[in-house]
Order: structure tokens, then sequence, then C-alpha cells
């Protein structure tokens, strides 16, 4: 079963990914605050991370960077309640862009095509 | 006294000089202080009195000497006669520019001040020139400006104006200015409210009268105007003009003639003119300087409008400013319920197929509605017109039933409160509902502030005409750097904060036409001081009930 750690404050929409990727087959890793990513992903080793990210919100940044100190090969998918940054955030060392929708289609999409890489 | 060399009536020294009239050396006013003495000391005297036959001549000297005497004697009474004339006349002038002058002190507006005084030059009882006029110096154009006249423009409007004014003592005349019976303005005075005369102009005889008469009356004739503009002035002819001065200013320059009647000027007017104007001029000064202090309250008071109509248009601005970023920002709160509830609804969808159903996610679409109402109404209270339901509210009641309310959520924290009202009374015009959410959201504010314990003051004073509501707590403090920040829409530093109970309460306490400050150092607490305008109905009862 492919491992996917989510990283999402919001609660209900946490579980919501975790409900429906899970359903999907995929292992999820659900954590709820960008301070404990580190211990997750030591602990967790996932294939591949959805990463919330907000505006100017450094704190998301430097979990990215973090992620990518850890593995530079892993996967990371900002996922994100803003459309018109998505630009700014793609030429980063990000994997993907996912704009938030109610419609998880396109992010379940994303991540099958990035673990088969 | 040396007789024989005063001796008014030498002739007589050959005839005999038994009396005769000496001047008195000591005063020097002719014809009045003569000293009539018996002259003793005449030689052709003590040789009639030594020989009998002499007394027939003697007899005869004596009779015309007693004759001259008796003449000296009428002329003398008829001089004192004048002099007494002109004393009572002089006197009554002067009682008569007193009682002008008492007028201009009463007047309420420099337009009356300077009626009345050209009143005083031509009223026939006063000075009596046909007509008299004056031009004030305006120290923001630099001219002499033409600004009142009395009198006639010629002879056909000469005979109405006199018609009605003849026989009407001075006193009538100033009391019907006083009590705004001021007939008709004259023609002369739209003629010389077109005088504007440039102070800069030094060929100008009046601008020359100002400069150089040093507060003596002048003659100008027409033929001193040839140069000059003098067309606000009609049917010129020789007038007298006298430099208005106050002790600090030269004020102005009062214009007086006789160009209908011809009248020569006399010394006497020249300087009756000068005596009334100087005696005008403290009291004209004085309503100069009301008529400044008005103009520049009435300026006060139109900058003080701009200002108001510019801070409603300035708040209107920023309410429209804010409305548009709300939409943004309503977008993005919006966003993340809606992509949860749209998540769970089409997962309960999914579910719904294969008849598995779980009531936890509903629970969760339920929840997160709640979320998104919740924020909805704040927006709603925000962005609502500004429509109070005023009335007449006793501020502490308010205060203290507000406390009460957060007495429960304030169970269990080591929160002391401390309440220090305004020993009097407190009326306020307020929309009591609103200014309760005004507090609550503040209080609640102190607590959460207070997590760790403190203490809540809550006090009010007057300040002016705003009543002050301060709510003080002793808890974190806020940072500098978000202090800019506070009344920003959506801003918050709160987990679980929506950054619209700052707003909202400031847009409720603007609303009622006040004002809130804060100040908050880091780890010492936070004051926030609620001003609002004390209602003017109640004002206006202190007003009545003091009156």
């Amino acid at each position: 079963m492919p491992k996917v750690m989510v990283v999402e404050d919001e609660k209900n929409l946490l579980k919501l990914y975790k409900d429906e990727l899970e359903d999907d087959g995929f292992e999820v890793m659900p954590v709820d605050n960008g301070r404990q990513v580190l211990s997750a992903l030591e602990q967790f080793r996932p294939q591949l991370v959805v990463l919330d990210i907000k505006l100017g919100d450094v704190e998301g940044l430097e979990v990215l960077e973090q992620i990518k100190q850890f593995d530079r090969g892993l996967p990371v998918i900002l996922n994100s309640a803003y459309s018109s940054y998505k630009a700014n955030f793609s030429s980063w060392i990000a994997d993907d862009y996912i704009v938030k929708s109610p419609d998880l289609t396109e992010l379940k999409e994303s991540i099958r095509r990035h673990l088969a890489n | 006294m040396q007789p024989d060399n005063y001796c008014l009536y030498p002739e007589y020294h050959h005839k005999s000089c038994l009396i005769s009239i000496f001047r008195n050396p000591d005063v020097d006013i002719a014809g009045v202080q003569d000293d009539i003495t018996v002259c003793y000391g005449c030689e052709r005297f003590k040789r009639i009195a030594s020989r009998g036959i002499g007394r027939r001549e003697a007899d005869q000297v004596i009779g015309d000497t007693v004759i001259k005497l008796m003449q000296q004697l009428a002329y003398k009474n008829d001089k004192l006669k004048q002099t007494a004339a002109e004393l009572k006349s002089t006197v009554e002038q002067l009682t008569l520019f007193k009682s002008i002058a008492d007028a201009i002190a009463r007047s309420p507006s420099l337009d009356k001040s300077l009626r009345i005084m050209l009143t005083g030059a031509t009223s026939g009882d006063a000075i009596g020139f046909n007509r008299a006029g004056v031009l004030l110096v305006n120290e923001y154009t630099g001219t002499l400006e033409g600004k009142c006249a009395v009198g006639p423009i010629d002879s056909a409007e000469a005979q109405a104006i006199w018609a009605k004014v003849s026989g009407v003592p001075v006193k009538q005349l100033l009391d019907n200015i006083l009590a705004d019976n001021m007939n008709a303005e004259f023609t002369l005075e739209s003629f010389i409210r077109r005088a504007k005369i440039p102070l800069s102009d030094k060929n100008n005889p009046l601008v020359q009268v100002l400069v150089y008469s040093n507060s003596q009356t002048l003659q100008l004739r027409a033929a001193d105007f040839v140069a000059s503009d003098i067309s606000w002035w009609p049917n010129i002819s020789d007038i007298m003009a006298v430099p208005l001065k106050s002790e600090q200013r030269v004020l102005g320059l009062v214009l007086a003639d006789n160009a209908i009647t011809g009248k020569p000027f006399t010394d006497e007017s020249a300087e009756a003119l000068k005596s009334l104007v100087n005696a005008c001029a403290p009291g004209i000064e004085n309503s100069i300087l009301q008529q400044e202090l008005f103009l520049k309250l009435k300026e006060l008071e139109r900058v003080h409008d701009l200002l108001r109509a510019n801070q409603k248009y300035l708040v209107h601005h920023e309410r429209l400013a804010d409305i548009g970023m709300l939409a943004t920002k309503v977008a993005h709160e919006f966003k993340i319920p809606l992509v949860t509830i749209g998540g769970y609804a089409r997962r309960l969808k999914a579910l719904a197929s294969t008849g598995r159903i779980d009531s936890a996610l509903i629970e969760i679409i339920i929840s997160e509605i709640d979320r998104l109402l919740t924020i909805n109404s704040e927006i709603l209270e925000y962005s609502r017109a500004p429509k109070l339901s005023l009335r007449e509210c006793d501020l502490c009641e308010l205060l203290t039933d507000a406390i009460a309310q957060m007495k429960d959520r304030m169970a269990g924290m080591a929160i002391e409160t401390g309440i220090e009202f305004h020993k009097k009374k407190m009326m306020i015009k307020i929309d009591p509902e609103r200014m309760r959410q005004v507090v609550l959201n503040l209080v609640a504010n102190a607590v959460e502030a207070m997590k760790k314990g403190g203490r809540l003051t809550i006090r009010t004073r007057q300040d002016n005409d705003y009543v002050v509501i301060e709510i003080q707590d002793t808890g974190e403090g806020i940072a500098a750097e978000e202090m800019d920040n506070l009344f920003r829409l959506f801003y918050t530093t709160k987990s679980n904060g929506s950054g619209l109970g700052l707003p909202v309460t400031k847009k409720i306490i603007d609303d009622h036409g006040g004002f809130i400050n804060v100040r908050s150092k880091k780890g010492e607490g936070t004051t926030f001081y609620v001003h609002l305008p004390v209602a003017e109905s109640s004002e206006k009862k202190k007003k009545d009930s003091t009156a």
C-alpha cells in the first residue's frame, strides 16, 4: 500500500482526505501541525506528502524545505485554498500545486502520477 | 502793574485821566481782562484837581470817562455772553459726540457703527455737513475700501432725504440706526462701496492724507483728484478728509463735504469733524475687531464643517475600501468550510450508493455550516448600514449588566474585577444592544488576554463633549507591530479568532459618532478607550435646566 502523509491544520478537511485516500487504497498518515512533520517523516517514511500551504505562511514554506532536506526525492504536492498564487508556488521546489476543491479527483490523480514516477 | 505804561486811553492824558482802563499784563486775552482803575499818577489829573475852575472841566472828563466805561462794560458783557454761548455749544457738541461714541459702543455691527459716526457728521444739530463717507483699510488686500456713506448724491435726492430727517433730533436718528430702523441704504453708499484704492498708490490724495496728515483734517479740492479715480464720490467739490486712527492702528479715512449747498468749510466745522472722528475711533476699532473675530469664527466654523464632512467621507471611503477587501476575504474565509462541506457531500453521495451512511460525516457538514453562518453574521454586522435604535440610557447600568453577563465566562479564572464609575450619573443616547456588544467584545478580549489571571478595571469619565469608557486589563498586552492592524478586518492572532471582533466594535462606535483608541504594553496589559459623544438632547436639557 503506497504511504501518503497529509499535512493539514483544518481537522475536518484532514479527516476527509484521510477517509477518501484510504478508500482509494492508500495508507494515510494525517498530520495537523507543521511542527510534527519531521518526526512523522522519520516514523512513517511516506512515499509522498500532501502539504497544506497558506499565502505568506512562513511556517508552511519552512516545512516544505524541511521535507526536501529530509529527502530530496520525496514528492511534495502543495495543497492550497488560493489559486491565484499557483504560478509562484510552482516554480519552487514543490512537485505539484493543487488548489483545494471539494472534488478530490485532481489531487488523487496527481498523487497517483507522482507515485508512478 | 505799571498803569502809566498800559493806559489804553492816552488821549485823556492831555485832558484829564481820572479813570482809565488798563490792560493787565499778566493775562493775554484781548478785551476781557482789562482792568479799570483811577489814574492817580497822571499829571493832568493832579493839575486839574488843584484848580477851582478846573472842576467843570474835570466833571466833563469824568462824564466822558463814565460813558466810555459804560460802553466798555457793555462790550465786555457782549463778549462774555458770546463766550458763554460758545462754551455752551462746545459742551453740547462734546455731549453729543459722547452720546455718538456711546451709541457706537452699543452697536452690534461695524456697519451700524460707521453709520452712526457719519450721522453725527451730517446731522443738522451735530456738525451739519451735507454728506459724509468712510473708507477703511483692508490689511489683507492692501487697499482703502469704501464702506459707508450718508447723504444725497445730488440736490434732487437731497430734497427727498432732508425732508425726511429735518427736525428729527440726532439722538432719535442714532436710536433708529441701533434699532435696525436704518431706512433704505443711501445711493451714495452704493457708490462709495465701489472705492478700492491701493495703499501703494502714493499719488492718491486720500492715501496721502492717510500717510502724512497725522490726524489733522485736510481740505482737498476736486482738482487734487485729476489723476485719481473718484467716480465713487459723485458731484465732487471740495472735501474735508480726516484719518480714522486708533492708538494702535490706522483704521481708515472719513470724508465730508457740502457739495449740495456749497456752504464753505469753517475752522469750527473742521475742528468738530476731527473731534467727532477721534471720539468715535476707539468704538469703531472695537467694531472692526469684533467683525474680524466674527469672520475668523465663521472661518473656523467652516473649516470645522469641512473637516467633519471630510471625516465622514473618509470614514465612508474607508468602509468602501474595507468592503472591497471584505469580499476577497470572505471568499477566502468561506473557501475551507465550503471545500470541506462539498467534499463530505460528495463522499456521502458515493457512500449512499453503497448503502453506508456515516452520521459523523453529517455532523461535520453541520459544524462547517455553523462556522459559515457565524462568519456570515459577523460580516453582515460589519457591513450593515449604520442604523441605530438610539435612546437615552444610563451608561453605568449598561456596563454593570454587561459585566454581570461576563461573570460566567470568568468563572474559575483568577480575574479580579474593579469598577470605577464617574460620580455623576451618565445619561447617554446610544443603541443599548449594540453598545452592549461593544462592551462584551472588549471585556471578552481582556479576559482572553488574562488567561493566567489579572485585574479587569472598567472606568467611566467625562472628557469635554465625550463620555469615555475605559476597559483595562493586566494581561499579556499587544506587541507594537500588531497595534496598527488591531482594527483591520480579518486580522487575528488568535487560533480561533475570526478577525472581525474589533472591526465590528470600532464600526459600532463610529456609527455612534465616537471613536476608540488603545494603549498597550507587551507583558503589562492593554486599555481600550471608547469615546462616545454626549447626546445632544441630554446636553440641551442640561443647558435648559441651568438656564
